[in-house]
């Protein structure tokens, strides 16, 4: 376990950043936007995957560098997709530092752990995304979850409980199956090309 | 991702030749300032963008690039306020059971233009700021060297691994999978889909880390670059003036 002085615990952290590591962080980066075409293209609904890089940098290095990569996720999304990505960069930060350490502490080894996963990502995505969508987008998302919050609306709810209730419905569904699909391709990858970071996945190592 | 990526334009204008980092701080002022600014502030630093945009000869690629990002936020907030914010109970329309309400409306226009200047603003700037220029900018000013390399590295490797996707769909189709039906078999289609592409990733990070090592990427000291970037009094003006009227507008805000 860690060492439980300052300086052990900050030498866990830059021990996770080799060159290696460096280069993963891009290739974590692109994965996750690229997810995003690729849902687009096979067409799940209510599925993003944007959180799908940030996760699986999460199982194959650790906490701090899947937060690193979650920066870079909503930067790179900003650059090339939609400026208004900027807005939700703390949460790709705090999937990466929840997924980093609940992989080490072996929350990807069993199909029902990996689930838990996703419903804590959930729960962060819920509870920080839903105050910058209200605050920072007046209620809005400029995606098809906009439906759900129109529902909710139309129910009589007030802006914070319709957007609430939307993140209710998409994000558990949407995390999920992330945190599903991360431990189901991370599991796949073989031996030697597996980066020696990497946390215990599923039924591999038992 | 629907449409073609937001990319780049180069070019030599005003706009373009201001040094990066004036263009991040001008970025940050106008996101908070829109946020901050009654609306004849909002509405002059709307005029300000757009004709920054059209003086860099980027006008057209910002248009185009906006339009299906604010057209999908306008109508959402034009459905989630204007039809169920109902303020004073003075309508607007109403047709059937469905009414427009005045107050509402308001507030979803008046929104819009605080997004609008979000995404214009970062817009202008993706399309006017070489990524390179900016990392070696923003290295300069003390961002440590890794994190320039994996901007910039990320931004080029999602236009590789896209195409990569785009093969490994081909492939994977050809040999019968199914990409249509049910959730459960899309979902499997997608692990049928990613794993590859994660598998070939991290196949060529090997070979990246080991050309980065050999090309001195974890020596610390002194580098040299190929671009040379100046400060001119325009972009200290610049810089000057945008944290000023925040400053100004976060005054008038408490007072």
């Amino acid at each position: 376990m860690a060492d439980p002085t300052e300086s052990g615990y900050l030498d866990r952290v830059r021990r996770e950043f080799t060159t290696q590591t460096w280069v993963l962080i891009p290739m974590g980066v692109a994965l996750s936007v690229v997810a995003a075409y690729v849902v687009n293209v096979v067409k799940v609904p209510f599925l993003y995957l944007d959180a799908l890089g940030v996760v699986l940098i999460a199982i194959l290095v650790g906490p701090w560098t899947a937060a690193l990569t979650g920066v870079f996720v909503n930067l790179v999304e900003g650059f090339i997709v939609n400026p208004t990505f900027w807005a939700y960069t703390p949460l790709q930060v705090a999937f990466g530092l929840a997924a980093g350490y609940m992989a080490r502490r072996g929350w990807f080894r069993r199909y029902w752990k990996v689930v838990v996963v996703g419903l804590v990502l959930a729960i962060i995505s819920i509870v920080m995304g839903a105050p910058i969508t209200v605050l920072a987008f007046g209620g809005v998302t400029g995606t098809g979850s906009d439906a759900v919050t129109a529902f909710f609306r139309a129910t009589g709810s007030n802006i914070w409980s319709a957007v609430v209730g939307q993140t209710l419905v998409v994000e558990p569904i949407d995390k999920v199956v992330t945190a599903l699909l991360a431990a189901l391709i991370a599991e796949r990858i073989p031996a030697r090309y597996r980066p020696e970071t990497a946390a215990k996945v599923l039924d591999r190592d038992r | 991702m629907n449409g073609e990526p937001v990319a780049y334009h180069p070019d030599d204008s005003v706009v373009h030749r201001l040094h990066p980092v004036t263009k991040v701080v001008l970025l940050v002022c106008c996101i908070l300032g829109a946020y901050l600014a009654p609306v004849p502030v909002l509405l002059a630093l709307l005029a300000a963008l757009a004709g920054a945009a059209s003086l860099a000869g980027v006008g057209r690629a910002v248009g185009r690039a906006a339009v299906p990002i604010l057209v999908p936020l306008g109508v959402g907030l034009l459905v989630i306020h204007g039809l169920f914010t109902k303020g004073a109970g003075v309508a607007l329309l109403a047709v059937g059971p469905v009414t427009l309400w005045r107050e509402g409306v308001l507030y979803a226009v008046s929104f819009f233009g605080v997004l609008t200047a979000f995404v214009l603003a970062g817009l202008l700037f993706v399309t006017t700021t070489h990524p390179k220029k900016l990392m070696v900018s923003l290295t300069e000013k003390g961002v440590p060297r890794k994190l320039g390399y994996v901007f910039v590295a990320s931004l080029q490797l999602v236009p590789d691994l896209q195409r990569r996707a785009g093969r490994i769909l081909d492939a994977q189709r050809s040999r019968g999978l199914d990409t249509s039906g049910s959730p459960r078999n899309r979902i499997l289609a997608l692990v049928a889909l990613l794993t590859p592409l994660l598998i070939g990733a991290l196949i060529s990070t090997r070979t990246r880390s080991l050309a980065l090592e050999a090309r001195g990427f974890s020596i610390e000291g002194p580098r040299s670059s190929l671009y040379s970037l100046v400060e001119s009094p325009l972009d200290h003006a610049l810089r000057v003036a945008a944290v000023l009227g925040v400053v100004a507008l976060v005054a008038w805000r408490l007072v």
